[in-house]
Formats: C-alpha cells, structure tokens, sequence
C-alpha cells in the first residue's frame, strides 16, 4: 500500500470519528423528571411530589402497610406527622409549614402558641364544637390535607371527617340580609376551595428557573373577598362558604348563619361563621394550622417584630404586651386575646361618652371618640 | 530434622517477629496497619453494629446529622434544639445547646463537622448561622460568614480547613475557609448540571470532589475542587435516567472512594463504587436493628464506619 493510500484512510477515520463525537456529544442529555408537565385538568402541572407517583415509587410504604395496615386502608398507625415533617420543616426550602406563612404556624414551641395539634394522637370528633362529627380516626396532617392529591387548593381534602362538604351556593344579598341557598353537592374530582395563590416572590430563582417540569411555588393570601383572577362572583362566594363549610365538617357545631334569625339554634346567639361578608367566616379570624406570639396581631394589625421596629419596643416588651391571657389559651387566633374582636367592632362603633377615650365627657366629636394610643386599622387585615 | 535445625528455625521466627513489631513500633505504623487487621471482608456491606439512642428519659428527637470529633460522635438532636454526644459505645456523655435564637441556642440545628482543633460546628437552618463550640459543648462565636451569604445553612463539612455548606433556600453549595472568606460557590436553583433544588448535604472525597446532595431534583451533583460539574449520581445507568432516589439526603464517600447516599423517602442508604455502579443497599424500612426509619444524615469516620441518623426510631445506627 503506497503511503499515500495509508495517509488518506487515516484522515477519513479521523473524520469519521470526529463525527461520531460530535454526535454522541450532542446527543441530548436527559435529566431527570417525575411527572408529567400536565395536570388532569389541562394546565400546568405545578406540583410534582404528591400523587404523580413514579412507574417505580416506593412511597406506597411510607405509610401504607401491605400485611400489617391498622385500618382498611391498610395505613400505619404512626408516623405521619413525621413523614410529612421530612420535607415540610423546612429541609427543602419551601413549603415549611413551621414558619409562618397564611396558614399560621405548625410544632411552635412559642408562648401563647396553640395549634390543630397532629401529632398527638387526638381524636378527630374532639374537635371543640364537634356535635355531629363522630368520627373515630385519630386526627391527622391527612385529617385536611390529600397526601396523593387533590382538586383542591393546597391538597385540602375533598371529604373530612367522612363528609363532602363542598356545595353550590346561590347567594342573595339585600342591604344588610344575606341569603344562601345550597344548590347542588360538587362532584368528587371538582375544585370546591380556591385560595388566592399568587407565586411566592421569595421563591422567584425558582419560579424562574427553566426546565423544572413547571414547578412554581406559591404563597397563599388566604380566600378570596371579591373576584380577582377572573373568578366570577358566585365562584368567590362558592369557594368562600366552602372554607367554612370544610372547618365545620368536624366543628360542625359552630357553622352558624343568620338565615333563622339571630339565634341560629333558636337557643343561642352566634357570630356568623358562613356567611360571604367580611369577617364572618372561620379563617377571618383563626388561622387553619396554628398561632404563638410571633403571629398573633394587635388591633392596628402589629406583630411583635412590627413593635420592635415601629415603636422601638423591646422583644421582652412586645411579648408582654402581646401575650395572650385567654384561659382557654389563644385558640389558633390570628389576634391577640379579643383584640379580633376589637379590630372589627371598635372601629366601626366607636362608643361615645366612655371613660378613658380622649374626650370625655365631651362627646361631640366624632372623630375624637379613640381610646389613647388605640390604633383598629388592622382591620383591613380581616378577610 | 536435627535439633540444631528447629532452634534455628525457632529462633529465626521470634527474631522476624521481634524485627516486625519493633519496625511498627519505630516506624509508628499502628494507624496503618490498623484498619487493614481490624476489616473482617473489606468488600462486603458494611454490618451493623450498634445504635446510639441516648438516655432512655431523654431521647433524641428528630436526630438530623452526625459526626465524629476525636472519640466522640455529636449528633444534631433538632427535636430537641441540642446537641448531644455520644462515646464510641453509645453512651450518651453530655449535651448542649437549647431553643432560642441566642449565642448557644439553636432553632433547627443541622449540619454538624468539626475542625482540627476538636471545635464543633453547628449549622441552624431557621437562625441561619454556623455556631462553633469547643469540644465540651462552650460556645465560642459564630461562624463568620463575612459576607452575610447563610440564609438557611443545612449540610456541613469541614475537610482540609475548608468548611462546605450548603444553603438550602439559596439552593447554593458555598465553600469558606475557616476565617469565612468566600472561595467558591456552586448552584442557584434549578434543575440544570450545576443548579440544586434544596441541597441538604455535602461530603468530600480523597480527591476533593465535591459531592452535593440535590434533595429536590433526587440526585447527587459530582463536581472537582473547582467547581466544576463532573457527573450525576441518581441511581441510574450512569446517572442519566430517572432517578431511583427519593428525598435524598445525607451523603458521604468511605477510603475507597464508595459513595455512600441517604435514601430518606425509601428508608435506605444506596452504596456506589468510584465509577457510579450500585453494589448494594443499606436498612430498609422499619424499627429492627438493622432498619431505617426516615433516615436522614450520614457521617463516615478514617475507619470506614457510617453512622447515619434514624430519625422516627431515634437513634444513630452504626454500621461498619
């Protein structure tokens, strides 16, 4: 073979293998994904964790026991709380339901802390107010919250406590008289709670991030007080009355309305609890998952960080001032004391000719009917 | 055989002895030799051996990290908002640290590594600061990240006076020497070579790859001393498929370059050689001896044993 032969095969091979290496080198590299980019509904798959399970999950185990289930569903008895706590304190960065956040506070150790305590083994029917809930489940994270999914905001479940709460509503509203007719039951599989979910800017390298199979994270601002995000009016009352409607699947005793006149019972007066107005539903006053003194407010709607950095207090100060002395303790309350009361109440009725307010015993003026010091503009801050 | 012939023979065998034990002896090669005499089958699974469960009135909670200084192992006992220690035999010796928000205090200690001089760093996810303590548990400072960059440390090592943090929110691997000067940062979020979604541990093997536990994308991320990505670890053929891992967590490298990876969600702890092939799995669900129970970190000491925390069945398994 002359050398030239020799030299000629030799540069082809090294084309050739140049172009195989280019190809194997552009040969796409494909990361990892659990889930579908799609979700049930057509949109965006923004959650990728819960249900979507993987073609070769072993999550089934984490908390259902295939021949040693303590219940029908073959679940395990203990362990829940601290199954969802190995993602949900914190240790994935998002989602960490021991910071506060719209929900309130879960395992604070905090003073005036009081909490839907799910990992101590209460029963689901000790719920206070719990007249008709006669469940016998031990009250859990998945007591309100679908591990496997749910049409829900939040994974809220469809059915509590053995019941579907969620229902159609038509609502009339003349003045101050509120009517509200139950429709129809909405269908299993159907959205009966949207919260005003907007995505989290603390969380916007994330939410930004491409390549993620879409996954966004949001932070919820609570139910919705009048439509937004193209939700209709009836939809906003839907999605409010259901709220209250799934808190008293277990407190059943304490969904109250005015339809029957003041005295919702014929025995007792009541707060309304489901009504579409503001301030008169549960979470317009009590967070879902718990409160301590760094969450609850004053009636000018100040946290103790707020007194710290607006008035100078001390943490020692604020905590004091904050504190809350209510013998049955502070009731997952998103106000100090009675300070939810005061927020609404005082506000609007200012009470004349009373001791103590800045002008008595003059009562002329209006304007000058405020008790020294008192600030009620945290009212706003009641959905 | 003559009589002369066996005392020859005898006395040339006390005299190799003699001679063996004594170049040990003068040539200080006991941590040598050590490890090598003590390995009962240097290429099986590791066994496991004992738990450290601490005082039977008083627990660990929620154990989130471990490790060695000296002869003790320190143990992250969140829960608990302290740290406790352990000797070798599990005893558990003394504790420090309490809830709050003070010098000495923790919200949700994590990461735990310790330095040259046996001093113990603690990482707190919620205060947001590396606390360092001497090796009896008294604060000494906090750990001085000159430029503010910790907003959620969780996974902690300190090798070679440079101390490896990961930030879990940041979704961030930084590196510092001991005096906190900043020398590399890796990731951002994302789900790319290179990003992490909550990074919850980092270890660091003989050739200063940089191994970085990407618990929100299932995988481990390989990178070399200089912070470039070199491979993914997931479970699959050559790390490219879908992941088999689920939630994983604490990770750590033995002596001969075995990568060692928390499997939290699926109760386990996967074991690869150097070149990324599975050889075997660790625990399995449950409350046995050898079970997990939501496992989550994992410490390897000079001697190739793993300590690794048990979270729901409170205890720290060792396995060697």
């Amino acid at each position: 073979m002359s050398k030239l032969k020799i030299s000629v095969s030799a540069l082809f091979m090294l084309i050739l293998l140049s172009m195989f290496g280019a190809l194997a080198s552009a040969e796409e590299v494909k990361l990892p994904s659990n889930v579908g980019t799609v979700d049930n509904f057509g949109d965006n798959n923004t959650h990728r964790t819960h249900g979507n399970f993987q073609n070769n999950t072993n999550s089934c185990a984490n908390c259902h026991s295939t021949h040693n289930g303590e219940d029908e569903y073959l679940l395990m008895k203990s362990g829940e709380y601290e199954l969802c706590m190995s993602c949900h304190d914190g240790t994935m960065g998002f989602y960490n339901v021991k910071a506060a956040s719209e929900a309130g506070v879960m395992g604070s150790h905090e003073e005036s802390a009081s909490m839907h305590n799910v990992d101590s083994d209460l029963a689901v029917s000790a719920a206070p107010g719990a007249l008709n809930n006669k469940s016998t489940a031990v009250f859990e994270c998945s007591s309100c919250h679908n591990p496997h999914g749910s049409a829900n905001d939040r994974l809220l479940n469809e059915t509590v406590a053995g019941k579907q709460y969620g229902n159609n509503y038509n609502v009339t509203i003349v003045g101050y008289a509120e009517t509200i007719t139950k429709l129809n039951q909405v269908p299993t599989g159907t959205k009966a709670i949207k919260l005003n979910l907007v995505e989290d800017p603390a969380y916007a390298a994330i939410n930004s991030a491409t390549g993620l199979s879409g996954l966004k994270i949001y932070k919820s601002n609570g139910i919705y007080n009048k439509p937004a995000d193209g939700l209709t009016q009836a939809q906003v009352y839907d999605y409010k009355l259901n709220y209250s409607e799934f808190c008293a699947s277990c407190h059943d005793d304490y969904l109250k309305n005015r339809e029957n006149g003041p005295r919702a019972d014929g025995v007792h007066y009541t707060h309304t609890t489901n009504s579409t107005k503001q301030g008169r539903s549960c979470v317009a006053c009590h967070y879902a998952h718990g409160t301590d003194i760094t969450t609850l407010r004053d009636t000018a709607g100040n946290t103790i960080a707020d007194l710290q950095t607006k008035k100078g207090w001390t943490e020692v100060q604020a905590k004091a001032y904050m504190k809350d002395v209510s013998k049955k303790g502070s009731s997952l309350k998103r106000f100090t004391n009675m300070a939810v009361c005061w927020a609404c109440h005082q506000s609007t009725h200012q009470i004349a000719n009373t001791p103590g307010t800045t002008n008595y015993p003059n009562t002329t003026d209006a304007s000058k009917y405020f008790v020294p010091g008192g600030d009620y503009s945290g009212k706003n801050l009641i959905k | 055989m003559k009589k002369r012939t066996v005392y020859i023979l005898m006395s040339s065998i006390v005299a190799l002895s003699v001679a063996f034990f004594a170049a040990i002896y003068f040539f200080n090669l006991e941590s040598t030799i050590k490890p090598i005499v003590a390995k009962v089958d240097p290429s099986g699974p590791p066994i496991f051996t004992n738990a450290l469960y601490g005082e039977f009135n008083a627990p660990l909670n929620k154990p989130m990290d471990v490790t060695k200084i000296g002869e003790f192992v320190y143990v992250s006992d969140t829960n608990n908002k302290q740290v406790q220690v352990f000797d070798q035999s599990g005893t558990s010796v003394f504790k420090f640290g309490k809830e709050g928000t003070k010098e000495g205090e923790f919200k949700f200690p994590y990461g735990i590594a310790g330095d040259k001089d046996g001093n113990v760093y603690v990482a707190d996810l919620y205060n947001a600061n590396i606390s360092i303590f001497d090796s009896k548990g008294k604060f000494l400072k906090y750990f001085n990240d000159k430029e503010k960059l910790l907003k959620s440390p969780g996974g902690l090592r300190i090798v070679d006076k440079k101390l490896y943090v990961t930030d879990i929110k940041a979704n961030k691997l930084f590196v510092f020497n001991l005096s906190g000067e900043k020398l590399l940062e890796i990731g951002g979020a994302g789900m790319e070579e290179g990003k992490f979604i909550a990074p919850n541990a980092v270890a660091v093997d003989n050739d200063d790859h940089i191994y970085v536990t990407d618990s929100g994308n299932n995988r481990v991320q390989v990178f070399d001393k200089s912070g470039k990505f070199i491979k993914i670890i997931n479970g699959s053929k050559d790390g490219k498929g879908d992941p088999t891992f689920l939630n994983p967590r604490g990770v750590a490298v033995d002596s001969k370059g075995n990568v060692f990876v928390v499997n939290n969600l699926a109760h386990n702890i996967y074991a690869f050689d150097k070149n990324g092939k599975e050889l075997y799995e660790l625990g399995g669900m449950g409350t046995e001896n050898d079970k997990l129970y939501l496992p989550n970190g994992l410490f390897i000491d000079d001697r190739d044993t793993l300590f690794v925390t048990d979270t729901i069945n409170q205890r720290v398994s060792v396995f060697y």
